[in-house]
């Protein structure tokens, strides 16, 4: 990994496009039956990253994108929630992806099942404290964060796949530059 | 990526993909039987009666019982029956007899009213949306 000048930048603009991502999404107002669902469009910039920058950026990036969401859009409050959901799940699909018997598919769906689970976990000693039962957490937040998981990572994969398949390794695209037009 | 270059429109799904997604949707179905089971259990029938709208007695609906309520000056009495799921007075000394009149009732929110002795007996529970709803 050589920190020059193109790989700072390329750092930066992924993490605006991850930034931006969540933003958008935030904007969107998709009101289903829990507030813990939505596609987390970011993770399908962090896949990309994931798969053609490799697992450390695709941390950084990741954590660094719940802090600026936080402190930027949402709320530092709600950091906790974010930043362990991003964590678990950047380190769950880091393994997945390096054990090759799994496609961007798998990963993508493990990323955003452990995400919501990581969440629920965070977020159950609040709602244990306000009044919902565990037998509620575990088998109606649970099966519905794991069932929403599931689609957004689908959702994801089938982005990031093309992102991925369309624009190649960076060493093999410095190549190519040279030989083809743009 | 070479091997990915020539296979642009095809999806890369592998076995350990299908196999994570099934497991994680068994996991959550699963997890859903269970809640309703546990749902059905919360919502069990409960058999409660009210003299002068306090709360006399109480029994699930599905037991075997047989008791003998006494209005509180103990001048007049209901004989109410539980037999599984099924509730009636079998008897009672109130002029009009309409409790008696009343029959079998069954479901949740169904009540058998004596009004001479000011009792009520009601069918309760049972609602599993609101152990969802909150």
């Amino acid at each position: 990994m050589k920190m020059n000048s193109g790989y700072i930048a390329e750092c930066g603009l992924l993490l605006a496009l991850a930034v931006i991502a969540a933003y958008v999404e935030m904007l969107i107002p998709v009101d289903l039956m829990l507030p813990g669902i939505k596609a987390g469009l970011a993770n399908c910039v962090i896949l990309f990253i994931l798969y053609r920058m490799g697992p450390l950026q695709a941390m950084m990036i990741s954590l660094l994108r719940t802090m600026i969401m936080a402190f930027a859009f949402t709320s530092p409050a709600v950091l906790i929630y974010s930043f362990s959901g991003a964590l678990i799940s950047i380190i769950i699909m880091t393994a997945l992806s390096k054990s090759k018997a799994f496609s961007v598919y798998g990963v993508s769906m493990a990323g955003g099942v452990s995400h919501n689970i990581t969440q629920l976990i965070a977020a159950s000693y609040f709602m244990l404290s306000s009044g919902s039962s565990l037998s509620d957490l575990l088998t109606y937040y649970l099966p519905i964060l794991i069932f929403s998981g599931i689609a957004a990572g689908i959702f994801n994969a089938i982005i990031a796949d093309i992102l991925i398949k369309r624009i190649p390794q960076k060493k093999d695209r410095i190549k190519e530059d040279k030989c083809t037009h743009i | 990526m070479k091997e990915e270059a020539g296979s642009l429109k095809r999806l890369p799904i592998k076995k350990a993909d299908i196999l994570l997604a099934l497991i994680l949707s068994v996991t959550g179905i699963f997890l859903l039987l269970i809640g309703r089971l546990n749902a059905g259990e919360n919502s069990r029938l409960w058999v409660r009666g009210y003299q002068d709208g306090v709360p006399v007695f109480e029994y699930p609906a599905d037991a075997q019982v047989r008791t003998t309520i006494h209005t509180p000056d103990k001048t007049g009495i209901n004989v109410v029956v539980i037999d599984d799921n099924k509730v009636y007075v079998d008897s009672a000394d109130c002029p009009g007899k309409d409790c008696v009149k009343r029959g079998i009732i069954t479901r949740s929110g169904e009540e058998i009213i004596c009004l001479p002795h000011r009792l009520v007996i009601r069918i309760e529970g049972g609602e599993g949306i609101d152990v969802m709803a909150d």
